[in-house]
């Protein structure tokens, strides 16, 4: 897996490549656990490129929903493939996270939640 | 067979008759000498006894002294010494007697002298074998063929000159000359085998001067002595005309001077080589301490006090890490820790790093800060890692108090002995690893027993439905949980759960996991109101990142249908008998554990659905979804659900059976990455 962030103005987005497994789910975990404690309001997730998730992925994005609802964060997912949606969807974490289809309803979606 | 013991009786024996019986024919024959009466005994009987005599002693010893056991070589030299002595305190009493009896007849009475001679020569022949045969040790250390061949021809050379006795023939004889003087060149030859001196310690080598030295002085007054007596009395016996005793004497005493010279020679250089041999010792006791499974302590103190006495410094200290890098030994000596410390800082600050490469500070007075180590007197450091791979064992600091104490020959064995200490260390850490994972593996399996015994034992099968169930773990334990419960006569409860992860936490959570289901299962909830109850009591016990998806179904027989809820857990598939299709069942529901509040219940809901006999229910989990081909294709839905549609008619246990081969066929192997649990119930 390979994991990179970028800043432009005030959106922080992440770029997630290749599989999170539980070894990998670490780096995920530590550039969220960054960004939020950076105050990042505005937090965009590029999946376009993972390929797969597994539970311990899962377990990362569920460990930060209770503060992005609490902080008011915009956090989106965007460019989901098919595969892994539906992993995020049987397990209903859907219902919790915000996931758009491309990178401007993402956008749009985050100026929307973070106001 | 006589035995050897035997052997020595009989020799014993015959060595002291022969012994009395030429003493007394011999003092007879000079009486009747004396007196003009011929006995009429030949001579060559005499000269018969004392070749006899002489052969018994030798070969006494030869059994004696061959049989013994691994004595030092400063012990044989002892004991040469002290029979040498006996001989020397008999002919003292002898000579002390002589002078009580200064003066009188008897003195000059030669049957008395003669008789005394005879004592003499008896104790003499016993001094010459027992020296004769331990030399023999001495000079056959670490001998090669030739040698021993060697040896036993003289052995056997001297054998023949035992028969001399019967030529009578005078030590100044052409012909006793002609055949002494090769013998003696062939003792001389023979003796020059001296490599048991270059094991002796210094302070051995001093005690075998000594000895070999008193040895020579006794061999001497012995010598004097029979030259005296031959010279001045009247001897019906003269052992200094017998080849034998002469060329043994002569053997004795050349190979005392020689010893003695070698000896010499040698102790001068004797430290060093007997540094060598404790280098080399060093070494081999690395080398067995984990052999022997000691303590990896003892690789420290060898070590250290290998690499001390080598390099001869003034003091140092050998610091051990643990595999985590803190220090677990200190051994010092001459050095406080205090001091070490300071060392350590002086070494810092001039930007100094052992822990890669061996470094040595040839002068402290060349390095830029060495103020604050001025006053210790110390001139130079000898600092060296001890490393395995990428990991820092230790490292050992070596102190001297004069510039360039360390020379290139002395930092190399060093530098040898730390590179098999760290290996030895090494070693010394995989094994105590190796059984250290043995035990946690033998753990692993205790937990696999119990983890068994919280599924379900056997599953219910009745006239309304038939179930089974297939559970294996990717570990020994794992997260997956199925269950099985009659609430009533109609009523029964099946579950299907999975926790996040695998391993031994998700083991434990499925535990708690049983515990929550068989407490909840008893309060006639719906499934609804189940799962928040379990998310509610989940919560509180999860970690952070964990969560568990459940699937829980309430099948109510008396009125035909399923009631069921689903917290994330993977939809389960129906197969429809009426329709002869099969579909999952997706309707909503969220993990345990993912909202940790009262709003869970938003999440979830109950979904009924009326079934039809013949209808069959798959549950699962994802271990069985993500069975993954070599080129990362997964077994996937559609894959289980023509699995099923192909099965459908079977009984369950079938049907487990033949999605499973399906599931591994697929997979290539039955090694799974995951926990896989597969749940049937078909619907008679």
């Amino acid at each position: 897996m390979k994991i990179t962030s970028s800043k432009t103005e005030d959106l922080f987005i992440v770029q997630i490549e290749g599989e999170v497994d539980a070894s990998s789910s670490i780096d995920l975990d530590t550039v969220l656990d960054k960004a939020l404690a950076n105050n990042e309001l505005k937090i965009l997730v590029d999946c376009e490129k993972l390929s797969y998730i597994s539970s311990a992925g899962l377990g990362v994005f569920m460990s930060y929903i209770q503060d992005i609802n609490e902080k008011r964060i915009g956090f989106v997912l965007y460019n989901v493939t098919d595969k892994v949606h539906n992993v995020f969807r049987i397990l209903g974490l859907d219902q919790l996270l915000n996931f758009e289809e491309n990178k401007e309803k993402a956008i749009k979606k985050v100026n929307e939640l973070s106001n | 067979m006589i035995s050897k013991k035997n052997f020595f009786k009989l020799y014993v024996i015959l060595g002291f008759v022969s012994w009395v019986l030429l003493t007394i024919i011999n003092l007879t024959m000079l009486v009747g000498e004396e007196s003009g009466i011929n006995f009429g005994i030949p001579s060559s009987f005499n000269d018969l006894l004392f070749a006899l005599l002489c052969a018994s002693i030798f070969l006494i010893f030869k059994l004696e002294i061959g049989s013994r056991g691994e004595e030092g070589f400063t012990e044989l030299l002892w004991k040469s010494f002290i029979t040498s002595s006996v001989a020397l305190l008999v002919l003292l009493l002898i000579k002390l007697f002589y002078s009580f009896i200064e003066n009188t007849n008897l003195a000059e009475n030669s049957v008395v002298i003669n008789f005394f001679y005879h004592l003499n020569a008896l104790f003499l022949l016993i001094m010459l074998a027992t020296t004769f045969f331990l030399f023999k040790r001495m000079i056959l250390f670490q001998k090669n063929k030739l040698l021993a061949q060697l040896w036993l021809a003289y052995e056997v050379l001297m054998g023949l000159c035992v028969l001399s006795s019967f030529f009578d023939l005078a030590f100044t004889d052409k012909l006793f000359l002609i055949l002494f003087f090769p013998l003696l060149a062939f003792s001389i030859y023979i003796s020059i085998n001296l490599k048991w001196i270059a094991y002796l310690t210094f302070k051995q080598k001093w005690q075998s001067i000594i000895l070999l030295f008193l040895i020579l002085a006794i061999c001497l007054t012995f010598l004097q002595y029979l030259y005296d007596k031959s010279i001045n009395n009247y001897l019906i016996l003269d052992v200094t005309g017998n080849l034998f005793v002469v060329t043994v004497f002569s053997f004795t005493i050349g190979y005392c001077i020689i010893s003695v010279l070698v000896l010499l020679f040698n102790l001068p250089t004797s430290s060093v080589f007997e540094k060598k041999f404790n280098e080399v010792l060093n070494f081999q006791r690395l080398s067995q301490i984990v052999q022997i499974g000691q303590e990896e302590s003892q690789v420290y103190e060898v070590l250290f006090e290998g690499s001390l006495g080598t390099v001869q410094a003034v003091g140092g200290w050998l610091e051990v890490f643990d595999d985590k890098g803190n220090i677990c030994a200190f051994l010092s000596k001459n050095i406080e820790q205090d001091v070490a410390i300071k060392i350590k800082s002086f070494f810092r600050k001039n930007d100094l790093d052992a822990s890669k490469q061996t470094t040595y500070i040839k002068d402290i007075l060349t390095m830029k800060y060495f103020e604050d180590i001025k006053k210790l007197n110390f001139k130079s450091f000898l600092v060296m890692p001890l490393q395995t791979y990428n990991q820092n064992l230790g490292i050992l600091t070596l102190v001297s108090d004069v510039r360039e104490g360390f020379d290139n020959e002395v930092t190399n064995i060093v530098e040898t002995y730390v590179s098999q200490a760290s290996v030895t260390i090494h070693n010394a850490r995989l094994i105590a690893n190796a059984i250290e994972n043995e035990r946690y593996k033998e753990a692993l399996k205790i937990a696999e027993r119990v983890q068994q015994s919280l599924l379900p034992k056997e599953l219910i099968t009745n006239q309304y439905f038939e179930t089974a169930a297939f559970c294996k773990s990717a570990e020994e334990v794992g997260g997956d949980y199925y269950d099985i419960h009659q609430i009533s006569n109609t009523k029964f409860a099946l579950i299907i759960g999975d926790v996040s992860g695998k391993g031994t936490s998700a083991a434990f959570h499925m535990a708690q996991m049983k515990g929550v289901f068989q407490a909840l299962i008893q309060m006639n909830l719906t499934p609804e109101e189940f799962m928040v109850y379990a998310n509610q009591a989940l919560s509180s016990c999860l970690e952070k990142t964990t969560f568990i998806t459940l699937t829980l179904l309430l099948v109510d027989v008396e009125n035909r249908k399923i009631i069921q809820a689903r917290a994330g857990h993977c939809p389960m598939l129906y197969y429809n008998k009426i329709l002869n299709k099969s579909y999952f069942v997706t309707n909503k529901g969220l993990g345990l554990g993912i909202i940790r509040n009262n709003s869970y219940k938003n999440f979830i809901n109950n979904d009924v659905i009326e079934y039809n006999s013949g209808d069959c229910l798959v549950l699962y989990t994802d271990g069985i979804m993500e069975a993954k081909r070599t080129d990362n294709e997964e077994f996937g839905e559609i894959r289980l659900q023509s699995s099923i549609e192909s099965c459908y008619n079977s009984s369950a246990d079938e049907i487990i059976k033949t999605i499973m081969k399906n599931v591994y066929a697929f997979a290539g192997n039955e090694q799974m990455t995951d926990d896989c649990t597969l749940l049937i119930l078909k619907f008679v």
